[in-house]
């Protein structure tokens, strides 16, 4: 599967809507089998929901984002793990874990998953399916 | 004097605490250090989790990653005030508000870290759309009595659950006018979904809007719900209609009669509550006549049908929408572009734009770049966008004033050609310099400031 991370230098991105950059990760078997880096337009966000899709990525981390872009990305099909702060390898490396805890990865005001009720939980089962 | 300092700390604290301006400070580390009751309100976020954390983590404005404010002041040693942006709180909400900052002393003068102050700006907005409601309706803005025609009847249209045909040239605000509607409507708390139908292959557009069950094809793994099922009790814009093909316009044509639709792969159909408007910048008319669009549904979706006009055509508004943009990527960009002087709105007003609203809009992003402060001129607008002689007055249609609108256009070219020198247009023109001086001067030819003698024209900068 793999997982678009938008990302300001090593740190997920703060904010979605003026994010610029994108980190692919393709993963297999719980592991980051490879990594690459693309620019994107996020007032684009068809745009970016089709290129996505081409490329066979299956869920977006993010940061904070308002909820244009959120509904457009999550009816394109894409499990949106919004709210996510920190270091983009240590979330990734929560992402590929088969139970992942993002308690400590969440942004402040976002606690008893407000932010991303039931996205994370859906992200987890197509996880499953895939670790089946 | 310890007793004093205490006192002192106490009462800065209790200020802090009673203003409605949100205020925190940061370390050297960028990790924030406090945090007063009026920040907690406008972000939504508790003292206790905001304070250690990063202060992108918590405050979450479009600036914080390109263009901080803070950041620029801890560099520079100096304040900003009063930088419009916004924020997103934890309900997905955008929050415009204005940011002020300066550096954190202690009082040896040593630099502790930053103080950022942001005051909610929800409802002045509010209120400035309330006050200038007369020309704006949701996101659009015009004086044009071409507009004003459409706005009125707006409402009426958004409270009616027809189906909306929008036509126009491109970058005329098809999808924007389409929002209001959406946004004035019962609807409004459901989804807007604008689906660009000429960007998409007739295949991936069915699934992409009916969504398709697992096993409808080849790595169909899962059942995906589509977009019809994503704007449920929302609103669908349908733009550039005229590009689909017959075979998906007959199963929209269903979809708009019967109500219903059927995912890919599925034996069941589900109900659509959803309210289509149509655009495009095609005549569909003419495709209907051509056989290239279905009659059937053009008159299905042609029950109300709002023409938009083009930018050439309610050029009054172009100085309310440069000030819209300006504002606009002002927040976007971080940036305090102040207006735009007489010179590049006058050069502005020449041009026809094919383009439309959006071309006008992309002139202003352009002129974003160039401009660092102040305000935007000639030389940071593209250079395509050429001074034309001042039109001779055309009320009286006399041979004389059709020769001297000519004449002025022949300079006008002549000096074009001679990159604004005005010895060689002469020479060109075969008059002398003196003669085509005065001849500037009568037709009122307005000409660059570069006078052509100079290297190339400053504004090809391109």
């Amino acid at each position: 599967m793999k997982v678009a991370v938008t990302v300001w230098e090593d740190r997920v991105s703060p904010v979605f809507d003026s994010a610029r950059n994108l980190l692919i990760a393709e993963i297999e078997n719980a592991r980051v089998m490879n990594i690459s880096y693309q620019q994107f337009d996020p007032e684009m966000v068809l745009q970016l929901a089709r290129m996505l899709r081409a490329q066979g990525v299956d869920a977006i981390i993010c940061g904070a984002v308002s909820e244009g872009p959120a509904i457009i990305l999550e009816a394109a099909g894409f499990e949106l793990i919004p709210f996510i702060a920190g270091d983009v390898n240590q979330v990734l490396k929560n992402f590929i874990k088969e139970k992942p805890v993002w308690t400590e990865l969440i942004m402040p005001g976002c606690g008893r998953n407000i932010c991303c009720r039931g996205k994370i939980r859906n992200a987890l089962n197509i996880k499953k399916n895939y670790h089946r | 004097m310890e007793k004093k300092e205490q006192v002192t700390t106490n009462a800065t604290e209790t200020i802090l605490e009673s203003i409605s301006d949100g205020v925190f400070t940061v370390n050297h580390k960028w990790r924030i250090t406090s945090f007063n009751r009026a920040a907690e309100e406008i972000t939504g976020i508790p003292r206790k989790e905001a304070i250690g954390r990063y202060c992108w983590e918590v405050f979450r404005s479009n600036m914080c990653e390109e263009d901080c404010a803070l950041k620029r002041t801890m560099k520079v040693g100096k304040s900003f005030v009063s930088t419009s942006t916004y924020i997103i709180n934890s309900h997905k909400q955008q929050i415009p508000i204005s940011v002020s900052t300066s550096l954190l002393k202690n009082e040896a003068g040593e630099v502790l870290g930053g103080v950022e102050t942001f005051r909610d700006n929800s409802v002045v907005e509010e209120l400035r759309r309330e006050l200038s409601g007369s020309f704006r309706l949701g996101d659009m803005v015009s004086r044009s009595k071409l507009m004003q025609r459409i706005f009125a009847l707006l409402p009426q249209i958004a409270e009616s659950y027809s189906t909306v045909l929008i036509e126009g040239e491109t970058g005329t605000g098809k999808e924007v006018l389409a929002r209001a509607i959406h946004n004035l409507s019962l609807r409004k708390e459901s989804p807007f979904i604008a689906i660009n139908c000429g960007a998409l292959p007739d295949t991936l557009l069915e699934s992409e809007l009916f969504g398709y069950k697992a096993g409808a094809f080849t790595n169909a793994t899962a059942d995906k719900p589509g977009y019809f099922h994503a704007a449920s009790g929302g609103t669908i814009l349908f733009d550039e209609l005229g590009e689909t093909s017959p075979a998906f316009q007959v199963k929209l044509l269903r979809v708009i009669e019967e109500k219903e639709y059927q995912p890919l792969g599925s034996v069941e159909k589900q109900k659509a509550d959803v309210r289509i408007i149509t655009a495009t910048n095609r005549n569909l008319t003419l495709l209907v006549e051509q056989g290239s669009f279905r009659k059937d549904l053009f008159y299905r979706i042609n029950i109300v049908r709002v023409q938009l006009p083009a930018l050439r055509d309610r050029k009054e508004d172009i100085p309310l929408l440069i000030e819209r943009f300006i504002a606009k990527m002002n927040r976007v960009r971080g940036k305090v572009i102040t207006g735009i002087d007489d010179q590049g709105l006058e050069l502005l007003m020449q041009h026809d734009y094919p383009g439309n609203i959006r071309e006008l809009e992309n002139i202003i992003e352009h002129a974003f770049v160039l401009c660092s402060q102040g305000q935007i001129s000639v030389q940071h607008l593209p250079a395509h966008l050429e001074l034309r002689p001042t039109p001779v007055k055309k009320d009286c249609q006399s041979i004389q004033s059709a020769v001297e609108s000519t004449e002025a256009e022949i300079i006008f070219a002549a000096l074009k050609n001679n990159g604004f020198n005005r010895v060689a247009a002469a020479k060109e023109l075969g008059i002398h310099k003196s003669t085509l001086f005065r001849k500037i001067k009568k037709f009122q030819i307005n000409l660059p400031e570069v006078d052509g003698r100079s290297t190339l024209l400053q504004r090809n900068v391109e």
